[in-house]
């Protein structure tokens, strides 16, 4: 077991011991206001007019769906959703390249709390693309922009069970993939062709992955042997697969090829990896891993065979830099950059940073000097990612009060609503 | 439902539960006494809504994190009037938990702010499932996962760089 799943294991333990402080005193004072104080009558609760499971417990256990209506229903904008897409379709989109820079398009976020909505950045303008009882969440746009993959929770969300959803970015063509829901999706990726899902779930208790093959409508499960904490398919054919495996011997990041075969490990750590991803070519990876020595975690870049590991450097007073995303041509990486804050422990030499977190964009090979950002309300929770174009950064402040693209050349920030869960849209390049 | 007697024996089941939240949630004793007691008296007031008694842990665990959430909004508008009170220790501290685990989780836990601490008690002091710690927060279940993976990868990366130092765990300051 790693020191990982140690801590995470006796977390609800170690919170206890945190929090445990004297016995509440103030028990018997609250008893006594609550006992002079009258109670809402009843009839003022909407919960009494309306089920109460509806009301508190959201959306996760509506009322009995009346099925044949929804059939009908479903049938007839099935129907014009074909016809919608017929003459869409008959004009015939442009995709973009899967890889490398592209054109920006819409963002994807979760709105309302159950529903995916994509919103454009340049208008600020959203719009739904699912609606309705189920709890929608976790979209993920194919690497052509072209669709979107998303989980719905299973049986009401209760049991944590999720079905991997497509659909089409207008909200057309939405289609369950799973035949059976996963539990405890950790991950995944498109191949770049968008024929395929590559999965994290836990199968028997383990990370597994599972290849969703969409055109055949078939699933493999690729087991390793060992858990498995990403995957991510390599740029530009999706032949190969690069994933993080927990070996006996520790956390190895592992090139192997997609059906399984030739599994070759690129780097090892006793120390664990944290989001190792290729480069748009599929020539590189990037990852962080912590040093226990030095007390800091750097990002690395490694040839795709474990050769010239290069540690990128960073300002002597950042502790941490994590969650590599390489920018769409390769030259730079987006990284969570976190600096000591507390003069205890920082170390001698170093000022310690009341506002610990940034935004930082560094030089693949060193030759332009960092860029860090401060978006409003970022800290280590938000999440991050570039725009298709290279020259936008968008992440969402951890208060969850919207999302926020970041102009990189001017440091310019533009705000708008929805929880930022998912990323930028690649468009074909305006002719 | 409604009988205060009954209320009684709920709040003195649960207070103890409710208080250690608040607590790891503000980071603060006084404040979360202030936020249980809160939630409780909203708890009392709105008994009459909630038809399910078996529902009532869920329900009050969702009025102290609302309760919590508010305290920390006041908080932070008047910043000077709030002494900040000294990190407590625990009376009995556990002994089959590391020091150094402890300080750790003390460490990540103290640099969340107060919506991703209150996820992180809700699914792994509380035991919540995600889908209803989105459902108590109202926030999506993707952006629960997120931050909670966040978390995780945090508290990974300062445990395998060794962060929890003896000065962590001699205590420190709020972040």
């Amino acid at each position: 077991m790693t020191g990982d799943a140690r801590i995470e294991r006796a977390l609800p333990r170690i919170l206890a011991d945190l929090g445990t402080g004297p016995l509440p005193d103030y028990t018997d004072s609250i008893l006594t206001r609550t006992a002079a104080m009258s109670q809402r009558p009843g009839w003022t609760f909407i919960e009494r007019w309306i089920p109460m499971d509806a009301v508190s417990e959201g959306k996760a256990a509506a009322p009995r769906v009346p099925w044949r209506a929804v059939a009908v229903v479903a049938l007839i904008i099935l129907t014009v959703a074909i016809g919608a897409v017929l003459i869409v379709g008959s004009r015939h989109r442009e995709l973009p390249p899967s890889y490398g820079p592209a054109a920006n398009g819409l963002v994807v976020y979760a709105h309302g709390g159950d529903d995916i909505y994509v919103g454009d950045p340049a208008t600020g303008q959203g719009r739904p693309i699912t609606s309705g009882p189920e709890v929608d969440h976790s979209p993920f746009f194919s690497r052509d922009g072209s669709k979107l993959m998303f989980q719905r929770s299973a049986d009401s969300g209760s049991s944590g069970a999720q079905h991997l959803m497509i659909a089409n970015v207008d909200g057309s063509g939405v289609t369950r993939v799973t035949d059976e829901p996963l539990v405890e999706i950790g991950g995944g990726d498109w191949s770049g062709d968008g024929r395929s899902l590559m999965i994290l779930s836990s199968i028997g208790g383990q990370p597994t992955m599972t290849m969703f093959d969409l055109e055949k409508g078939t699933s493999r499960v690729l087991d390793v042997g060992m858990a498995v904490e990403s995957v991510q398919f390599r740029p530009p054919d999706g032949r190969e697969l690069l994933f993080v495996g927990i070996a006996p011997d520790g956390p190895h990041i592992y090139v192997m090829g997609a059906d399984g075969s030739n599994r070759r490990s690129i780097v090892a750590s006793s120390d664990g990896f944290q989001g190792p991803t290729w480069s748009p070519d599929g020539s590189r990876i990037a990852y962080s891993q912590a040093v226990r020595a030095t007390g800091k975690a750097f990002t690395h870049i490694v040839g795709v065979e474990g050769s010239g590991d290069v540690v990128l450097d960073q300002p002597t007073g950042a502790i941490y830099q994590l969650l590599p995303v390489w920018s769409p041509d390769g030259t730079s990486l987006l990284v969570g950059r976190g600096y000591w804050d507390r003069p205890e422990i920082a170390p001698p030499g170093t000022t310690p940073e009341p506002d610990r977190y940034r935004l930082a964009v560094i030089s693949a090979d060193g030759s332009v000097p960092d860029r860090e950002f401060q978006p409003s309300g970022f800290s280590f929770g938000s999440g991050w990612d570039w725009s298709p174009d290279g020259t936008k950064v968008v992440t969402h402040p951890t208060d969850n009060t919207g999302y926020t693209v970041v102009d990189i050349a001017t440091g310019d920030e533009q705000h708008f609503v929805g929880w930022f869960e998912g990323q930028w849209q690649r468009v074909a390049a305006p002719r | 439902v409604g009988d205060h007697d009954a209320f009684a024996e709920l709040v003195h089941a649960t207070v103890a539960r409710l208080d250690t939240a608040a607590r790891l949630i503000l980071r603060d004793p006084e404040l979360a006494r202030d936020a249980v007691q809160d939630a409780l008296i909203r708890a009392w007031r709105d008994l009459r809504s909630l038809r399910d008694p078996d529902r009532f842990d869920a329900w009050v665990y969702r009025l102290t994190v609302n309760a919590c959430l508010d305290q920390a909004r006041r908080r932070r508008r008047r910043p000077l009037e709030v002494e900040v009170t000294p990190l407590f220790t625990p009376l009995t501290p556990d002994p089959a938990i590391a020091i150094a685990d402890r300080a750790l989780v003390d460490h990540v836990l103290r640099r969340l702010d107060e919506p991703g601490r209150a996820i992180v008690v809700l699914h792994y002091f509380l035991g919540l499932p995600l889908t209803d710690v989105a459902v108590s927060l109202g926030i999506p279940i993707g952006t629960v996962k997120s931050r909670l993976h966040r978390a995780l990868i945090e508290m990974r990366a300062e445990a395998a760089a060794g962060v929890s130092s003896p000065s962590l765990a001699s205590g420190g300051n709020l972040a």
